[in-house]
């Protein structure tokens, strides 16, 4: 791919490069981190993966946000802190106007109205830890660092993500996304709650609100995807996450999710999906997509 | 309508003497069969016809039928026909023949004969140098052709017939029958009895005297590429423990079991190809098979070693080219045949391939 046509790609690598600087163990999720991989093995077509890149219909999707997953450390590290603080301002990135992204959202304007928007997202602690504090929506630094700290957004779904990350380089940039299982965990869910919303008591895919529904179609298509681009090493290495976190909520959740969504043919995520994969390579997917979850055959 | 019941020759001529149209805008005037005529010569009947709209002027045709309609009946008819004209020796009367079915290949070649043909299903050809010509084709076999053999470029009897294009001259049908058995498969003598006599009515193979030996080896390699079917098969995906050679090759301890690697994944034993996916080995029997390998069971196809098919298709297990480390891959027939089956790729791989397939 020809990644310096790529406008994202441009704004977002250099800040990229800052960070690992800062901590090596940041992860880039989201569609973006999709968009990545899937380019990447675009360009890297020996990779093999449970369905290969050449047989996909779909192709990559472009997105103007980028969501980060942080270590909870990076949280409570006051120097990281105040690092990232800075390399976000040197890099022209400030701080959302609205009210509840303030400090895990941060805006790049770009040319011709364009915007960049980078959001940090880390799991909620387990337990008060030592410099780090939750609120309802977010996790960070306790005492407040103020404009020289960031936050994260608590998002109960990147469970596991510190674990067996992906890793592979883009432009001699190494970029690190999360292990596919608790991909689909933050995916599933995400496809779950916004259909929920905009379809509390009927399954018709063409009824409902606009936003909610469009963001359901596409949580439920990265999930696949996300499945689609697995490679055997990754499969395994999904197997050690479950194993890890097979007693949380969040994994029962995307469980069921899995059995809710894609169970029945002619549920709303199954008929949208559907149509981005011939039958033969949807039923791989699927398949695969139970057995990370440890459920059985159809 | 298809009418299965075996058509005799009585059959044909009485559709001549009912039918009023003989070739459209051609209709009959009269038939005579020798019951009613004496001077037919030999042939089975005579025909007066006319053009519709000039009754005046009419076409008289001597007629020959025929109850098949294989190649060798046609050529026979043909051949007959016009001897009893030149017998006869009346310019004025022109060669007919009729059969239950004329294909549009049958047509075009009778074209070249200067010999009228019609069928029972409204196709023909009526030529009359100078003065008539009338060509029609399109209509579907009503009377599909129920020879001994239901299908000899298919199955067990495409055997006898592959077996051509490594030995292509037999002295007697019995060595052709120990041929076929030598390279283990089994078939009894009245077998490929009955796939001879189908394959010479196509005009494939000749036997004059006891030899037997072919004729149009270029017409057996599309007859048997059009008729590779090979019957449904389930399929498995395998994860191997061992090297892919070694891991196959002990599928060679149970005689019984019959295997090959597919003419689709052999084709770089005859020629540079480069092929993506996961190489496909027939197998007789999916149990034996499994006893056997040491695998387990891949669902991604993508991360399989092998895909094993499961297919009594003896094509697959025929002739096979046995390498050093006990692999046997397809033949290059085999593999032809695959290949003429496939995508464009392949087809064009097909092509290349062609030229070292003859005997």
């Amino acid at each position: 791919m020809p990644y310096q046509k790529d406008i994202l790609w441009q704004h977002f690598q250099p800040i990229w490069r800052a960070f690992n600087i800062i901590d090596d163990r940041i992860l880039v999720a989201g569609g973006y981190g999709l968009f990545l991989k899937e380019n990447w093995l675009r360009d890297n077509q020996s990779q093999k993966t449970v369905i290969p890149i050449k047989d996909w219909i779909e192709s990559p999707r472009v997105t103007q946000d980028i969501d980060l997953i942080l270590e909870l450390e990076i949280i409570g590290d006051k120097l990281k802190q105040e690092r990232l603080t800075k390399a976000l301002k040197e890099h022209a990135f400030e701080e959302t106007e609205k009210e509840h992204g303030k400090r895990w959202q941060f805006i790049k304007k770009l040319a011709e109205e364009k915007k960049l928007a980078v959001e940090f997202h880390v799991q909620p602690p387990n337990e008060d830890e030592q410099n780090i504090t939750t609120t309802n929506l977010s996790v960070k630094h306790k005492p407040s660092l103020g404009k020289k700290g960031i936050h994260g957004r608590k998002n109960r779904e990147a469970i596991g993500s510190h674990l067996y990350p992906q890793e592979f380089m883009v432009e001699n940039t190494n970029i690190r996304i999360p292990n596919t299982l608790t991909w689909t965990v933050m995916k599933l869910t995400a496809a779950k709650d916004n259909w929920e919303k905009c379809q509390p008591n009927t399954k018709d895919v063409n009824t409902g609100n606009g936003f909610n529904l469009s963001q359901a179609r596409k949580h439920a298509g990265d999930v696949f995807r996300s499945v689609a681009m697995m490679s055997e090493a990754e499969r395994s290495a999904a197997d050690l996450v479950f194993d890890e976190i097979r007693e949380s909520n969040e994994l029962q959740i995307a469980k069921q999710a899995v059995q809710d969504l894609f169970e029945k043919d002619e549920t709303w995520a199954n008929v949208v999906i559907s149509k981005n994969w011939d039958q033969k390579d949807f039923n791989t997917i699927h398949d695969q997509i139970r057995s990370l979850y440890r459920l059985p055959s159809l | 309508m298809i009418y299965t019941k075996k058509i005799s020759e009585w059959a044909v001529i009485e559709y001549l003497l009912k039918a009023q149209v003989l070739l459209a805008p051609l209709k009959c005037n009269s038939v005579l069969t020798e019951s009613s005529c004496n001077d037919l010569w030999g042939a089975d009947a005579m025909i007066e016809a006319y053009l519709e709209g000039n009754p005046m002027e009419r076409f008289p045709f001597l007629v020959e039928a025929k109850s098949q309609n294989t190649p060798q009946s046609i050529l026979n008819a043909v051949a007959q026909i016009k001897s009893y004209v030149e017998r006869k020796d009346s310019p004025d009367e022109y060669p007919l023949i009729v059969v239950p079915y004329l294909s549009p290949e049958h047509l075009k070649n009778l074209e070249n004969t200067c010999v009228s043909g019609i069928d029972m299903c409204g196709n023909g050809i009526i030529q009359i140098p100078n003065r008539l010509l009338i060509y029609r084709t399109g209509n579907p076999n009503k009377y599909p052709s129920s020879r001994k053999i239901s299908n000899p470029y298919r199955g067990l009897a495409a055997i006898v017939a592959r077996v051509f294009f490594s030995v292509p001259q037999f002295e007697s049908l019995k060595h052709l029958h120990e041929t076929v058995n030598a390279r283990k498969v089994k078939i009894s003598l009245s077998q490929v009895s009955k796939a001879v006599s189908a394959l010479e009515e196509e005009l494939i193979i000749a036997s004059p005297k006891k030899s037997i030996y072919i004729l149009d080896p270029e017409k057996l390699l599309l007859k048997l590429a059009a008729n590779w079917k090979p019957q449904k098969r389930s399929k498995i995906y395998l994860r191997l423990r061992d090297k892919f050679e070694k891991a196959l090759s002990r599928l060679n301890d149970a005689p019984e079991l019959e295997w090959a690697v597919t003419g689709e994944s052999s084709v770089q034993q005859y020629m540079s190809f480069s092929e993506g996916g996961v190489p496909i080995v027939a197998v007789s029997k999916f149990a034996s098979a499994m006893n056997l390998i040491d695998a387990r069971i891949e669902h991604v196809p993508n991360f399989a070693d092998v895909c094993l098919v499961e297919s009594a298709e003896p094509g697959y297990y025929f002739e096979n080219l046995i390498d050093v480390e006990g692999v046997r891959w397809a033949s290059k027939l085999q593999t032809w045949i695959e290949l003429k089956n496939g995508d464009s790729r392949q087809q064009d791989a097909a092509s290349s391939l062609y030229q070292y397939l003859f005997p």
